[in-house]
């Protein structure tokens, strides 16, 4: 009979407690402590399909093969580019073509082998073998071979300029012993990678659906690395149980948490949390420039003018997207503001534009979007972006689809817009490529093919050099800006929860948590 | 009065019987009682607590979330109700007939496929189906499928056998009255005595069945809309206003999640109390009815 | 005895055969190709007509589920999912003892309570304990099981930590720890099936208590716990079919208290395979699930035709 008496009455004292103290206050001396300072447990939404980094998809598990495998090249939690496993960043021939590598030479594999630019060669060469298929050689096809020079030494050279690749290292590649993949197979690396990394943590466990454990690798080429002696990564998708994980002291750190509990968790004694942009993370209305009603641009415009990013911002999304109308954020190096400010908020600038279109009288639109959330749940911002183009006279319907179908479908063009979060690389030209250029994947969802766009993008690889860059993004970011094929709603942010004893944790710019160098305090 | 409580098998069953007409006088009336749009966003207004322009506050995109229990409960009500609809219709006949055939391979074939459907696990196969259906609108033929009417749909197939089987054991009793056997003998037809005589006779089992299944359907409702298979937003039912509530329930806005909760709670039981109530007038000798799910 | 438990066992395997025959045309005739899933909506048609063909996904369905059948009858073997290229009776082995070991608790815990609650309900009728366990019955059906368990992690392990609030924690890890990561989730999932059940042992015994045969046997001065020992055996006649079916329903009541409480069992494969559109491994673990409720249904008659020997006669 507990049921009914315990249940009625601890809602009337979550009634009665709410508004005054607080729920969720003294919470420190829990007693589901950690069975031990050493090991550092993390929470993330996902599970991996894979541990194997060239077929990696999701971006929250990354944070496993991140630890068990590393890159000649890393991108650093600020977005950075520094040395990994190579003393310094590549040398670059004037050609753009030749990358030189200097390799540590202090580096073994987890099972003791040293790493030899051998190594280097082969794992690029394995990655692009198109019999292994695997997923993201699309993005690394432009090397053409990498060769050795000496042990410790090697030239990677690219068939016509593309600077990205480096960008792409971190997430999508790593490095692994010569004849490995023949020796131990895919599958090796796909669910029980022991050994062949060199990252400061070695596999030791995979409990499908559950976790996975790492053990620290004792002969890590950075002696003050890892603090930790084992790290569990957990997979929790219930953003709630998530929260109480945390809270509960059976995570250190938590993934994506829930936007809601995000602003009063993070300022809880005992508690930590930040929030910080990306620059790699699109949250974006793909709007089919093939199909009515965005075959006008008056439509799409209106569009654009009608949606007020700073309220869905901060209602919506609690603060977990940071508001912006092109593919830009603010802090980002290639930010324009001229360009930014093109756009706008402005319901009376919409309903001119829409009145000048075609669709004047009927404009009206699906908009599919996934019934599961990845990285952020969209559908509050649907539903009030539904209102916001009601109010200028855009008649939308919501359509919820999983997102893998949603996806298939739009990529067949069949779709009339998709609300969605892509996640890349912090670096602009790879979802511009995918998006605005002919016979990309995402050609067929935008249905909208610039070639100045694709021109621009070409100058762009062949520049490594910020200054030299931000020029052309100017050009680009102006031209998206005329033609407004999508409308941005604005970039993820990053967001972590952690205890108070989690030492040495920076929220990642690229999304996948970075925890090789955090430490507990006892 | 005396009466009143009488029809309903006693106050209890008069109370769920009062909570069960509220209800759905609720849904009907919905457009005229309902204080705001449902739908309406109010971003700025976003979880405001209970007070005296919003009676059970709003939710998180600062709709008013009396005006969407008051609207919820229209498809919370067509699952539960369209499922036992949609399971009469396909049952009804077929105990009917089945029982009505005692002995024959007719009997045979109905039975044993049924009892084949029985072994399916409602819940399971339920969110098994939707899953691979996808929540999307699903084209049959020339018919564009919601989810809802997919979840309707799909309930009320999977409640078919446990329905028929009611019915074909008050036919199979009913058929071996005497009054059957004088009908035949005055040469009435089969189906004429099956459904102007035996029909009426079995149709309180299937009464008190229905109400309670009803019941069962609203959960099952919430339970799909819990694993995000049920009512699609931005429309509101019940279940996904439950569903979407779970994640402010550690940040402490309760009333997204005590409205939708109480609502289904007092409904579910005024269903089970006047089923039970009907039971007892119709049916007394039967005490045992209630479904599980 | 022996005859009627061949006929209901014949029955079961063609009910089986049939249910999955269902299942298997379900979750192997929609429209889009596992290939387009696992080489991306992109794929060319070349790519994805060679997937196929590797795959066997080019031959007719009735082939298709012949096969199927053949090899999980014989060997048991679930066969491997195209989609993440595992093996689908290791995930079961994996997952199921989770799910079976929560749902066995939780129905202990539900008809072990059930009766006690039932059986005080019935013999003290009208009084409070009656009225107390009579309302707690219809909150009981009536509250959906999740929402309880965020209350109750909310309370009894974020507020006063006294269970973890989440997962199962290994018996490799101290029984004790086990056990209490199990109270939780168990007391949610058994919940509801406490109301129902303890409300149908309530009235069956307040019908047997009524019956002429126990009011002689009272008169005749029998002592009050044997007459009520003796009731409580007939009563259960009825509360038997029920209390059994239950054991399977509760498999599914399992996939949403999994949910919330972040259990790896049975349903977190099942949400998964969904969101990634394996069918395969949706048509593996439905399959599982359909086989214990079979089995279930099975020991319901079984016991019922044993309790109730008039019962094997007129079935068989």
């Amino acid at each position: 009979m507990s049921g009914f008496v315990i249940t009625r009455r601890m809602l009337m004292q979550v009634a009665a407690t709410l508004p005054a103290a607080g729920l969720l206050t003294g919470f420190d001396d829990t007693a589901w402590a950690q069975s031990s300072g050493k090991t550092l447990t993390l929470a993330i939404p996902n599970s991996p399909n894979t541990l194997d980094p060239i077929n990696a998809v999701l971006q929250d598990p990354m944070v496993i093969n991140q630890c068990i495998f590393e890159n000649l090249v890393e991108y650093d939690v600020d977005g950075v580019l520094r040395p990994q496993l190579a003393r310094a960043l590549p040398e670059i021939s004037a050609d753009k073509l030749t990358y030189t590598f200097d390799l540590r030479d202090d580096v073994q594999f987890q099972n003791g082998q040293p790493m030899t630019s051998e190594d280097v060669k082969y794992s690029f060469e394995s990655m692009l073998d198109k019999k292994r298929n695997a997923a993201r050689r699309v993005i690394f096809e432009k090397i053409a071979r990498v060769e050795t020079d000496g042990p410790h030494r090697v030239h990677v050279i690219l068939s016509e300029p593309y600077a990205p690749w480096l960008n792409f290292l971190t997430k999508y590649m790593g490095i692994w012993p010569a004849g490995s993949r023949e020796r131990y197979g895919d599958d090796y690396f796909k669910m029980k990678p022991v050994g062949i990394g060199t990252g400061p943590g070695i596999f030791e466990e995979w409990r499908p659906n559950q976790s996975v454990t790492l053990k620290r690798n004792p002969n890590y080429w950075d002696k003050s690395l890892p603090k930790w002696e084992r790290l569990v990564v957990k997979f929790v998708p219930e953003d709630a149980t998530r929260t109480a994980y945390l809270l509960a002291r059976q995570a250190d750190i938590i993934g994506a948490p829930a936007p809601r509990d995000f602003a009063s968790l993070s300022k809880r004694s005992g508690l930590a949390g930040e929030v910080r942009s990306t620059f790699g993370g699109w949250s974006t209305l793909m709007m089919n420039n093939a199909k009515p009603p965005f075959d006008d641009i008056n439509v799409r415009r209106a569009v654009n003018w009608a949606i007020d990013r700073q309220k869905l911002a901060q209602y919506a999304f609690f603060g977990m997207v940071d508001p912006c109308t092109l593919p830009a954020p603010r802090q980002a190096w290639w930010y324009d503001a001229e360009a930014d400010g093109s756009i706008g908020y402005d319901p009376e600038k919409a309903k001119g534009f829409l009145a000048q279109s075609k669709h004047a009288t009927d404009a009206a639109f699906e908009m599919t979007l996934p019934a599961t959330p990845y990285l952020l749940d969209l559908k509050d911002a649907a539903v009030a972006i539904q209102s916001q183009l009601q109010a200028v006279g855009i008649r939308c319907t919501l359509k919820m689809t999983e997102p893998l179908v949603a996806l298939g479908q739009a990529k067949k063009g069949e779709l009339q817009a998709l609300l969605m979060n892509l996640t890349s690389p912090g670096e602009p030209t790879y979802l511009l490529g995918q998006n605005f250029t002919e016979n990309q994947p995402y050609s067929k969802v935008s249905g909208y093919a610039a070639p100045e766009i694709a021109d621009l993008l070409k100058q762009a690889y062949a520049e490594n050099d910020q200054a030299a860059l931000k020029p052309i993004y100017a050009k680009i970011l102006k031209k998206i800006a005329d033609d407004c094929p999508y409308a941005w709603l604005g970039f993820l942010n990053a967001a972590n929860l952690w205890r108070g004893n989690v030492t040495d944790f920076r929220v990642n710019q690229g999304i996948t948590m970075d925890v090789r160098s955090v430490g507990l305090k006892a | 009065m005396n009466r009143l409580v009488r029809a309903f098998g006693g106050p209890t069953g008069l109370i769920g019987g009062a909570i069960v007409v509220l209800v759905i006088a609720m849904a009907l009336l919905a457009p005229a009682i309902s204080p705001f749009d449902p739908d309406a966003v109010a971003l700025d207004r976003q979880l405001t607590p209970p007070d005296l322009l919003h009676w059970f506050g709003t939710d998180q995109s600062g709709r008013d979330i009396l005006s969407r229990v008051i609207w919820g409960a229209r498809p919370s009500l067509e699952i539960g109700i369209g499922s036992v609809l949609v399971s009469i219709l396909f049952g009804l006949p077929l105990g009917l007939v089945a029982g009505f055939n005692q002995g024959s391979w007719v009997e045979q074939v109905i039975m044993r496929t049924l009892d084949a459907v029985a072994a399916i696990p409602t819940l399971i196969w339920a969110i098994a189906v939707v899953g691979i259906l996808g929540v999307g609108v699903s084209q049959l033929g020339p018919l564009a499928i919601g989810n809802q009417t997919k979840v309707t749909i799909l309930l009320g197939l999977l409640y078919i056998p446990g329905l028929a089987r009611i019915i074909y054991v008050a036919t199979l009793v009913e058929a071996q009255a005497d009054y059957v056997a004088a009908r035949r003998l005055q040469g009435v037809p089969g189906w004429k005595i099956l459904f102007s005589d035996v029909l009426p006779n079995t149709l309180s089992p299937v009464i008190v069945h229905a109400t309670l299944q009803i019941a069962v359907g609203i959960i099952l409702e919430a339970a799909i809309s819990f694993v995000g298979l049920g009512v699609q937003p931005p429309a509101a039912s019940w279940g996904n206003m439950l569903a979407a509530s779970r994640n402010f329930v550690f940040s402490g806005e309760w009333w997204l999640s005590v409205f939708p909760g109480l609502f289904i709670s007092i409904t579910v039981i005024g269903f089970n109390l006047m089923g039970d109530g009907i039971r007892d007038v119709l049916d007394p000798r039967r005490k045992l009815t209630m479904a599980p799910a | 005895m022996l005859g009627f438990f061949l006929h209901r066992l014949g029955f079961s395997i063609l009910a089986v055969l049939m249910i999955s025959l269902i299942l298997f045309v379900l979750t192997a005739a929609i429209p889009e190709s596992p290939a387009r899933i696992v080489l991306g909506a992109d794929a060319p048609e070349v790519q994805v007509q060679q997937f196929e063909h590797e795959h066997g996904l080019d031959r007719p369905l009735l082939v298709r589920y012949g096969e199927w059948v053949d090899r999980l009858a014989l060997h048991g073997d679930f066969g491997t999912s195209v989609v993440t290229g595992l093996g689908m009776n290791e995930q079961i082995a994996e997952t199921l003892p989770v799910t079976l070991e929560l749902v066995i608790v939780a129905f202990v815990f539900a008809v072990v309570l059930s009766i006690a609650l039932g059986t005080a309900s019935a013999v003290f009728e009208n009084s409070w304990i009656d009225h107390a366990s009579r309302i707690f019955t219809v909150i009981g059906v009536s509250v959906p099981g999740f929402w309880t368990a965020l209350i109750l992690i909310l309370f009894f392990a974020i507020r006063i930590p006294i269970f973890p609030p989440g997962g199962i924690t290994p018996v490799s890890e101290g029984l004790g720890p086990h056990i209490m990561s199990l109270v939780l989730p168990a007391f949610c999932l058994g919940i509801f099936y406490t109301a129902v059940l303890s409300r149908m042992t309530r009235s069956s015994l307040i019908e047997v208590l009524g019956q002429d045969y126990i009011r002689t046997a009272r008169a005749t001065g029998l002592p009050r716990s044997l007459v009520l020992r003796y009731a409580l055996k007939n009563a259960m006649v009825p509360v038997v079919t029920v209390t059994s079916m239950s054991f399977g329903y509760m498999f599914g009541w399992a996939l949403i208290i999994e949910t919330v409480f972040n259990i790896a069992g049975m349903s977190g494969s099942l949400l998964n395979a969904i969101s990634q559109r394996d069918y395969a491994t949706v048509r593996a673990v439905v399959f599982v699930f359909t086989l214990i409720f079979l089995l279930a249904n099975l020991a319901a008659d079984l016991l019922n035709a044993w309790l109730n020997p008039r019962l094997r006669t007129v079935q068989a």
